[in-house]
């Protein structure tokens, strides 16, 4: 796999350039630019955050295990973790290189701020593509394009292809935009619900200690924080200005389809914790005389989470929302709909959208 | 019959039996072949007979509830342990097997103390049997 990077200019002092990166897959196949989520980067496409994001929920929890033979008496509580990363998985750069696809992907100005300057951004990023990056990488210079986008992203590509519709560089070479758990009709998430959800989040980590908290917090206040902390937020909010305006008018891009698909699971993660056997604190006839076991199970009460959350809001309720996007409010009216049981980390490796993604992209 | 209880492994007594006489080791004889380990006062109950007078007074008392419960139960002590600090100290032991499953009766306890500038613990292991 060959793969290049270029830089373009941007007009701003705080952001003079920025990188794309083109990995080059079948030269007579569409070339798929990707756009990631709020407070995300182009790794959400390559290495899935590997210590947050793909949590493996559903295997089964592992059964006892021996931690051998020891010379005191073990009871109580002897760790708390949260699932372990899900094996095989593959982000959506590698997969679709693998089905032929080339890539385009890069992190995105403002990934917490406001969306113009990134829309601008990736005008800029398109048209260096298109004068130089295709052809310097050994692809067509005429070569189609498709756009995936997760969350946030989303809505910069509707407005990037929203603003370039008559653009006649442009027309006739976009015929898919696929758009996943994107915040098209906004999001409900608000600073009452953040609050909600810290203090569950907070009772949590009094309930499982010290052993448990940092592990919590790394893995959901980095989540949270990345939609609630940024001015971002406040253009996907249900009934925002921005959103409206998008809305105004919108149709999709002459000659392309657009898909989105929405989530239905709140599920990011079990909590686990693990419970010296009381056969850890009888002695045997042996030396050392303790055979320390641990049990494993969920934090009753807390896990898994979100599901032992608070349901204030579609987006964080089972079977309405992917803990971030409802799934009513991830479609837009001339888009074809399809709904997973994904949750909003999950559209980033799931095998299953990857497969029905690349029908899409194939057809 | 009193049943564990727990976050555990949902172990039965007779489960924990099992394992105590799967995973016993006879000291008496394994140390004839390799040597009594240094710090360690190993004599037989022939030698330092085993009776309830040796017994921690908690774990005296358990065992007189048992007996009070268990009309006509009658304890021999076969076997004893101390380990002292997580080393072992004492085996009071001969080379008789534990007994059967059936028959088996084992009681322990283990004491602790830690400040600042002392950690101190010790365990007792009595091994009986049933008759």
């Amino acid at each position: 796999m060959a793969t290049f990077t270029y830089t373009f200019t941007c007009p701003w002092t705080d952001w003079p350039r920025n990188t794309y990166t083109v990995s080059v897959g079948n030269p007579s196949m569409p070339v798929v630019v990707l756009l990631h989520g709020a407070g995300a980067n182009s790794s959400d496409f390559t290495n899935l955050r590997p210590v947050e994001f793909p949590y493996d929920f559903n295997s089964p929890l592992p059964g006892q295990r021996d931690l051998g033979w020891n010379g005191y008496p073990a009871v109580g509580l002897y760790s708390v973790e949260l699932d372990p990363r899900r094996p095989n998985v593959q982000g959506w750069v590698p997969f679709l290189l693998k089905n032929g696809f080339s890539t385009v992907d890069y992190s995105q100005v403002d990934n917490q701020g406001l969306v113009a300057r990134p829309v601008e951004e990736l005008g800029l990023l398109i048209d260096n593509l298109l004068s130089t990056g295709l052809t310097s990488s050994g692809l067509p210079a005429t070569a189609p394009l498709l756009f995936l986008a997760h969350s946030r992203g989303c809505l910069i590509a509707r407005k990037f292809l929203k603003d370039h519709a008559a653009d006649p560089v442009l027309r006739g070479r976009i015929h898919r935009v696929v758009l996943l758990a994107g915040p098209n009709q906004g999001s409900e998430w608000g600073n009452v619900v953040l609050a909600a959800e810290n203090t569950a989040l907070g009772l949590a980590e009094a309930a499982i200690g010290a052993l448990g908290a940092p592990l919590l917090a790394d893995a959901l206040g980095t989540l949270f924080g990345a939609w609630m902390q940024g001015q971002d937020f406040e253009e996907m909010q249900v009934g925002s200005t921005f959103l409206a305006d998008l809305a105004n008018g919108e149709a999709p891009f002459p000659g392309a389809t657009y898909f989105t698909f929405g989530g239905t699971n709140i599920t990011y993660t079990r909590v686990r914790w693990w419970w010296f056997t009381p056969g850890s604190a009888l002695p045997q006839w042996h030396w050392p005389p303790f055979d320390w076991q641990v049990d494993c199970s969920q934090v009753p009460g807390f896990s898994p989470v979100l599901d032992a959350f608070p349901h204030p809001i579609p987006e964080v309720t089972p079977g309405l929302g992917d803990m971030m996007v409802a799934d009513a409010r991830a479609h837009l009216p001339f888009s074809t709909p399809q709904t997973m049981q994904l949750n909003h980390a999950q559209w980033l490796y799931d095998a299953s959208v990857q497969a029905d993604v690349l029908k899409i992209l194939t057809n | 019959m009193t049943t564990p209880t727990g976050q555990g492994d949902g172990s039965s007594p007779l489960d924990f039996i099992r394992r105590f006489i799967n995973s016993a080791v006879n000291f008496h004889v394994l140390w004839q072949k390799t040597g009594v380990p240094p710090g360690v006062h190993h004599t037989t109950p022939a030698q330092s007979p085993i009776n309830d007078g040796q017994l921690p007074q908690d774990v005296r008392a358990l065992v007189d509830q048992y007996r009070a419960s268990h009309p006509g139960a009658h304890v021999t002590w076969l076997k004893r342990m101390q380990a002292v600090d997580g080393n072992l100290s004492v085996v009071v032991e001969d080379e008789r097997p534990v007994p059967a499953e059936t028959a088996l009766l084992t009681v322990s306890q283990t004491i602790s103390i830690n400040t600042s500038d002392t950690a101190n613990a010790v365990t007792d292991v009595f091994v009986g049997s049933l008759g």
